[in-house]
């Protein structure tokens, strides 16, 4: 990186004067018979000596201050990145250029008729384009599907039918994770073409880290990578490529009121039992995952019970059932239905090379990756002309990522404690609703969906803990606000899901926090708040 | 003649302008690499020397020292003298913004035949191509004073 040096006619006066008396003084200590006040030594020496010397004091401060120096390099400017680069390259820390997204789009067409998605071919959403990285086929039956990608036809809602592809986003940023559902449009033309959205929530979509993040992976990078103590636990864990985006992670053991299991003959936890607690992600994901269902019962009204379990690879991390709606039908037409009922059990069979945890009870499973899910959903009488034995559903997942990768690390004989009992949660969501009322001037420009991403992004980002102050959310509020403008009756509430019993929520002003009253799991430790845009309600009075 | 045994316990500077005499009409000649290169000077003509230099210095022109210099040379530049009466005047004008440099630049322990007192225009003369400035410059000290000529010496 060259050096900048700065014009000698861009220098600030009391600079060169400073330079001036100083470099004065120090001839006097050297030479104290040079009259260093006036005359020939201080106009030709002495004063153009201050004025090089008060630039090459602007060059040290501002070019090689920083290098020694990560506070001054981070203080500087957020746009320095190239020092803050060059620094910690000597601690190994490379700035990522932030990951592009990916995700499935649902292509819906009118006709069942082969359709061709070529490669590199472009989706557009708000903006932003995702493109394919190979070319698709959907066929219109299943003994045509020849290669991986290769699609089905399959039948959707009225004389509809769609097949899946993946795209990833043209450009690298977080902004590329849109949720589940949301419409994309194509840029070139599909033949039948009746819509696309997003199959699930795209994830993997990050930015490039700025410098403070870059500060922190350093203190992390110096961190020693083992699984001895908290502050290293989660940088071992991060020095995983697969589990480098994990938020945080918290542990909890014995003598935490939080530990949930109890070791041995006695219901009381040892040291070697951990219940690790990760936030790996802003946001749940939204996933979908094809189920048969089996019927349960058909009452007298001809409505029908239908049961399926999700088994513990895919039900890693899931922390609550959107909705589900059979697979022939079309999401976005067609509102889904809310499971029945929700059991987890727990699935602690052998896994190879792993350690397995302890888990006595199947509430101890949940949000790890021993749970097993057992969904039962009810469906009307008049749904079916006959009604079949089994029927496949679309289930809508929340789930947490990674979490059984996570499992297998701290699990395995490598990298895990010998002797521990370790089980790997999801953090406890606490979901939070925002909302509130903005009065602005008549005529006055509210970016409601700036707003809204800024809010989002502020509290996706705390690490595991539960404390929300409004005053801080509205100060985010205001930075999009015009000068006479202001937020008034912002009202948080948080919906807390617990291990065992339903959810419950917790309403507050001023901030969210944990009272008595909740079981002794859910703290501060264990607890991670999440805001979905779509959660916030902000009403914008004009006067 | 001067001698080394002069400066003891005097201020010096380089010697900037030839032409000092012990006594009688002086024409300093500016002359920091010529045959006098290498001298330092002391005493009136060190104080004569700094007079020169804010004498003949713009005011303005150095950045950061806005202060220091006078407006003779910059009117004179601009055509501004065309007369013996202009350049009076401008000399008068200048020698108040001189005046106020001077003292500034002086402190207490400074000696009396180095610490300003006036100057003086005595006699000008415009010809064809030069303009001639016979100036009278007196220290603190009048003529109760020593004459201390420049020696050659290596800083």
């Amino acid at each position: 990186m060259a050096l900048s040096v700065p014009s000698l006619n861009d220098l600030s006066p009391e600079e060169v004067q400073q330079t001036i008396d100083q470099l004065a003084q120090r001839l006097n200590e050297l030479v104290p018979s040079v009259d260093r006040q006036r005359g020939v030594i201080r106009e030709l020496v002495v004063y153009l000596s201050g004025v090089f010397g008060a630039a090459w004091g602007r060059l040290i401060e501002n070019e090689i201050t920083p290098y020694l120096n990560l506070d001054s390099a981070t203080q500087a400017s957020e746009s320095n990145t190239a020092i803050v680069d060059l620094l910690l390259s000597n601690f190994l820390v490379t700035r990522t250029s932030g990951g592009a997204a990916k995700g499935q789009i649902t292509i819906v067409t009118s006709v069942k008729a082969p359709v061709v998605i070529p490669r590199g071919a472009e989706f557009e959403i708000r903006g932003k384009l995702f493109t394919t990285t190979t070319s698709f086929t959907a066929k219109t039956s299943a003994g045509a599907v020849a290669s991986v990608d290769d699609r089905l036809l399959v039948p959707t809602g009225a004389s509809l039918f769609s097949f899946v592809i993946e795209v990833v986003a043209v450009v690298a940023g977080s902004s590329g994770n849109i949720k589940r559902g949301e419409r994309l449009r194509p840029t070139f033309l599909i033949p039948h073409f009746h819509s696309a959205y997003a199959t699930n929530d795209f994830s993997g979509g990050s930015d490039s880290p700025t410098n403070q993040d870059l500060i922190t992976q350093m203190r992390q990078g110096l961190t020693a990578k083992v699984l001895t103590n908290r502050q290293s636990a989660l940088a071992a864990l991060r020095s995983f490529d697969s589990l480098s985006s994990i938020q945080d992670a918290s542990i909890i053991s014995a003598g935490d009121p939080e530990i949930t299991r109890g070791g041995g003959l006695f219901p009381i936890a040892n040291g070697a039992t951990l219940d690790v607690y990760v936030r790996s992600s802003p946001l749940p994901l939204s996933t979908k995952s094809t189920k048969t269902f089996s019927r349960v019962r058909t009452d007298q009204d001809r409505s029908t019970t239908w049961r399926a379990v999700i088994g513990r690879d895919e039900a890693s991390g899931v922390l609550w059932v959107e909705t589900i709606l059979p697979a022939t039908r079309d999401p976005n037409t067609e509102s889904g239905r809310s499971p029945s009922s929700l059991t987890r059990t727990k699935d602690t069979s052998p896994i190879t090379g792993q350690m397995m945890p302890r888990i006595e009870s199947d509430w101890l499973a949940t949000f790890s990756r021993f749970q097993t899910l057992v969904i039962e959903v009810v469906l009307p009488g008049d749904y079916f002309n006959s009604i079949p034995d089994s029927v496949d559903f679309d289930v809508y997942l929340a789930k947490s990522p990674l979490i059984s990768e996570v499992q297998e690390a701290v699990s395995s004989r490598e990298f895990g404690i010998p002797g521990s009992d370790i089980i790997v949660r999801s953090a406890i969501p606490c979901l939070v609703h925002l909302s509130g009322t903005i009065q602005a001037p008549q005529g006055s420009n509210i970016d409601i969906d700036a707003i809204k991403t800024a809010l989002a992004k502020e509290v996706n980002a705390y690490p595991i803990g539960v404390t929300a102050h409004s005053t801080r959310l509205a100060g985010i509020i205001h930075q999009f606000l015009p000068v006479d403008a202001f937020s008034f009756n912002l009202e948080m509430t948080g919906t807390i899901f617990m291990l065992d019993r339903p959810f419950r929520s917790v309403v507050t002003r001023d901030k969210i926090e944990l009272q008595n009253g909740w079981p002794s799991y859910v703290s501060a430790r264990t607890t991670a708040m999440y805001l979905d845009p779509r959660d916030i309600e902000l009403r914008v009075i004009y006067n | 003649m001067s001698s080394y045994l002069d400066y003891a316990g005097r201020k010096v500077d380089v010697l900037a302008f030839r032409g000092a005499k012990r006594a009688g009409n002086v024409q300093l000649d500016p002359d920091l690499v010529g045959a006098s290169s290498g001298s330092i000077c002391t005493g009136i003509q060190m104080l004569a020397q700094d007079w020169l230099l804010e004498f003949f210095k713009s005011s303005g022109s150095a950045k950061y020292a806005p202060d220091s210099g006078c407006d003779f040379m910059s009117l004179f530049r601009r055509n501004r003298i065309r007369t013996e009466l202009d350049v009076f005047q401008i000399f008068n004008l200048s020698q108040g913004v001189i005046r106020a440099n001077m003292l500034r630049k002086e402190s207490a322990s400074d000696s009396d035949d180095e610490r300003f007192s006036s100057a003086k225009l005595e006699k000008v003369t415009i010809s064809a191509n030069r303009l001639s400035l016979v100036v009278r410059i007196t220290a603190v000290s009048g003529r109760n004073r020593k004459i201390i000529l420049p020696i050659p010496i290596v800083v």
